[in-house]
């Protein structure tokens, strides 16, 4: 290839589970970009494989079985291999393909060659396939299909450096065609088809004509030609698809007796093994809630010395920034708005971490593709099916990218309940409001083996899941019924998770929280600290003369006049016009109008409520006694000077939380994701209300 | 010869393909493998007997017993 290879932009395809992520992470380490393709929600994933000098840009496609697009995933591959979408020109494709499982992976590779693409083929899991007596002809199997071949074991970093090289000195060919356009429609057609769609190639003008109805990209004109096309040959789609894929079975076939020795060894040893175990009618249920304990209760004990490590910095941070910033307003901003709200986002990347690496996990050893196996029937009932299962589980990670997983749900039906459902699952956002909340129940934390905050944390979980399930059940009694969904779901084999792709995957959700979540939630602790700081002129002039300084003050009495001053304060500010205003609708749950104040403010997103309450209390106190948020919001008194934050009221905010939306950036996804502003609508006013209620009766019936 | 479907076949059993449905769902169970001559293999039901678990090539793959259905299978005489 002539063009300068700094430009050049290779395609990373391959059928699901066979490694693509691991060795897109190891081409590319670091330098990789994650942004979305136009249109619809599927990330598109860019990275940079930098040589001596000079670099190639290499894009990982979503894992597809072929080019027949089902999905939106589906969609994706096929747009941009078939040069449909704008700004991303392929200039080659290299495939991955299980080497012991070939006859599948070359479905996919054979398609690829056939569009026209200069190719290269990695052959991965060699180790694996090895160890099962499968020996491949490499020699045999490039001169074959025209292409360069690598064998790899991409988990060990095995066979990458080679291909690195390669990939660098632009090592793709245009491989021999297995089959063309002619064998399956009358050529005329094509030369017509390939006049209308502008595709110099017969494949790729074949398969924009199949799913020309389906596909956003091509203009109403061509739509129209290609229709015209369509019925003047009286073309079927179906039917030359099949005779498509048995044409191409058959010559692979070929292709792999005269390439491929397999020794008649028991395959898939130790994942059926494994399986026994995992898929076992009854230790199989007990063993996939035993993980998610598990997990939770990992992420509790872990996670607890990073953040109060996290704590203690920032609460000497915003200490010396007072003691050394000149007094007045700017030292005020950021000693008590700006440092404690950049403090309440940090201290919950450890869990985000920590979550996202046991996710990360399931689904790199193979168990996920299992937990949907054994849970398909389960959720059945309930409107779901065992592809549900994946994004409510993600759902504990965060509804944002668990809501952008149930693309891979192919049932309309289907997917709009779960897309309705997974909010109610319990996010790392609501964690942090529950590590509060439940440390006030708690103080002591355990008795000797047994850990009731885990225990609390667990069931806050549950009540989500619950919530879930019950609502997915209703809306599948309310929605008319539509066909029937489908499951035809691969069991990988069971492999160790790659360290790598584990490592990125924290280091990547980690800064996505920081980044986009923390924005909001900084700008929301600056507004909140300057509402809570300035208020009505009148009021607060009010409020400064209530409080009186006696002649010769002692120390104590020095510390209660500040005290009391900062209290009159923040109960004539703007904040505090809020929360009374809506002070009648909450107090049936409990609460009182600075809670109030934390409702509202967290409807941007949940972890706000953490942040407020640092803001709103830290505010009360002397700014040169800093204690922990839970021991201010322990010594919290109500009106009546009574304990504030009593276990009813604790009670009545976490099943509020539990349940209610407080998220502008999952109904922003919900839109998206369901193209209109019916759903989230819909969802936001069920679930606020499912959350009051609820609180209420909590409530009611604890005080 | 008698012929099945591939929901109602045994544990362990190994059966050849005869031919698939043709719908869409069939069509896609062939692009997965599913293909007719090929043998298959019901490896494991999940804890309800449903899904099922087929070994095709050396993948497992799993469906539900309604697609199972879709696949009708012959079971050799000799194992019997």
């Amino acid at each position: 290839m002539s063009k300068n290879t700094d430009h050049q932009l290779i395609a990373l395809t391959g059928v699901p589970n066979v490694g693509k992520t691991t060795i897109f992470n190891n081409l590319t380490g670091l330098n990789q970009k994650v942004g979305n393709y136009p249109g619809v929600t599927v990330d598109k994933k860019i990275g940079k494989l930098k040589g001596k000098d000079h670099s190639v840009r290499i894009v990982d496609l979503p894992g597809t079985y072929n080019l027949y697009p089902r999905s939106e995933d589906e969609q994706v591959v096929f747009r941009v291999l078939c040069g449909l979408q704008k700004g991303l020109d392929v200039d080659a494709v290299l495939a991955v393909a299980d080497m012991s499982n070939l006859e599948r992976g070359l479905f996919l590779v054979t398609q690829l060659i056939d569009l026209g693409y200069p190719a290269a083929l990695i052959l991965n899991m060699e180790d694996q396939a090895a160890k099962e007596g499968t020996t491949i002809n490499r020699i045999m199997l490039e001169r074959l299909l025209g292409i360069p071949v690598f064998f790899a074991t991409a988990d060990r970093g095995r066979g990458l450096d080679t291909i690195k090289q390669s990939i660098l000195d632009s090592n793709f060919k245009s491989g021999r065609k297995l089959l063309t356009a002619s064998e399956l429609i009358p050529s005329e057609m094509i030369d017509e088809m390939m006049e209308a769609t502008g595709q110099k190639n017969d494949y790729r003008a074949l398969q924009v004509l199949k799913f020309r109805n389906e596909e956003s990209q091509l203009s109403a004109d061509v739509k129209i030609d290609l229709n015209r096309i369509a019925d003047k040959y009286s073309f079927k789609s179906a039917e030359t698809q099949s005779k498509e894929t048995e044409l191409r079975y058959d010559r692979i076939r070929d292709i792999l007796s005269k390439c491929v020795k397999k020794a008649e060894k028991e395959k898939l040893n130790y994942t059926r093994k494994l399986d026994a175990v995992f898929l076992h009618k009854s230790w199989g249920f007990l063993i996939f809630l035993a993980i998610l304990f598990l997990i939770f209760q990992t992420i509790f004990s872990w996670a607890e010395g990073p953040m109060d490590l996290i704590d203690t910095a920032f609460a000497e941070l915003s200490q010396f920034v007072s003691t050394s910033l000149p007094a007045g307003a700017l030292n005020d901003l950021i000693s008590q708005g700006i440092i404690p709200g950049l403090g309440g986002i940090v201290i919950f990347v450890p869990q985000i971490a920590l979550l996202f690496a046991f996710l990360a996990v399931l689904e790199g050893s193979g168990y996920m593709a299992r937990a949907v196996f054994i849970t398909d029937r389960l959720m059945r009932p309930f409107g779901l099916n065992g592809r549900s299962v994946v994004p409510l589980i993600s759902g504990f990670a965060c509804a944002i990218p668990a809501i952008m997983a149930t693309r891979t749900i192919s049932n309309r039906k289907d997917r709009l309940i779960t897309i309705f459902v997974t909010p109610f699952m319990s996010c790392s956002a609501r964690l942090p409001v529950y590590i509060v909340l439940v440390g006030l129940l708690f103080p002591e934390g355990d008795n000797g083996f047994f850990n009731y905050k885990g225990a609390s944390l667990f069931l806050l979980y549950f009540l989500g899941i619950f919530a879930a399930l019950i609502s997915a059940w209703a809306m599948k009694q309310i929605m008319r019924s539509e066909k029937s969904g489908n499951l035809v779901l691969e069991l990988p084999r069971y492999q160790w998770p790659s360290l790598k792709t584990v490592g990125l995957t924290m280091y990547e959700k980690s800064k996505t929280f920081v980044v986009e979540a923390g924005r909001i939630i900084l700008a929301i602790s600056i507004i909140l600290w300057v509402m809570a700081s300035y208020g009505p002129p009148e009021k607060m002039a009010a409020a400064e003369a209530s409080v009186v300084l006696p002649a010769n003050p002692t120390e104590a009495e020095l510390q209660h006049y500040r005290g009391e001053l900062s209290n009159k304060k923040l109960e004539a500010s703007y904040a505090a016009v809020v929360g009374h205003w809506i002070e009648p609708v909450i107090r049936p749950l409990g609460y009182d109008w600075k809670i109030g104040i934390a409702l509202v403010c967290s409807f941007a997103a949940r972890e706000v409520f953490v942040s407020t309450v640092a803001t709103l209390y830290s505010i009360g106190n002397d700014s040169e006694d800093i204690t922990t948020l839970k021991q201010l919001m322990a010594n919290e008194k109500n009106d009546q000077g009574e304990k504030m934050f009593t276990p009813a009221v604790v009670w009545s905010l976490l099943i509020f939380y539990a349940f209610a939306m407080q998220c502008m950036s999952t109904i922003a996804v919900v839109y998206r994701e369901t193209k209109s502003i019916k759903w989230p609508l819909l969802q936001t006013v069920y679930m606020t209300v499912f959350a009051y209620l609820s609180a209420l009766l909590v409530y009611q019936i604890l005080s | 010869m008698a012929s099945l479907t591939a929901d109602i076949i045994q544990i362990n059993e190994t059966v050849e393909i005869l031919d698939l449905d043709t719908n869409d769902l069939g069509q896609r169970l062939g692009e997965m493998g599913f293909w007719p001559g090929k043998s298959i293999q019901l490896l494991i039901s999940a804890p309800f007997g449903d899904p099922l678990a087929f070994k095709v090539d050396n993948t497992i793959i799993a469906l539900r017993k309604a697609e199972a259905k879709l696949i009708r299978v012959k079971v050799a005489i000799t194992a019997a």
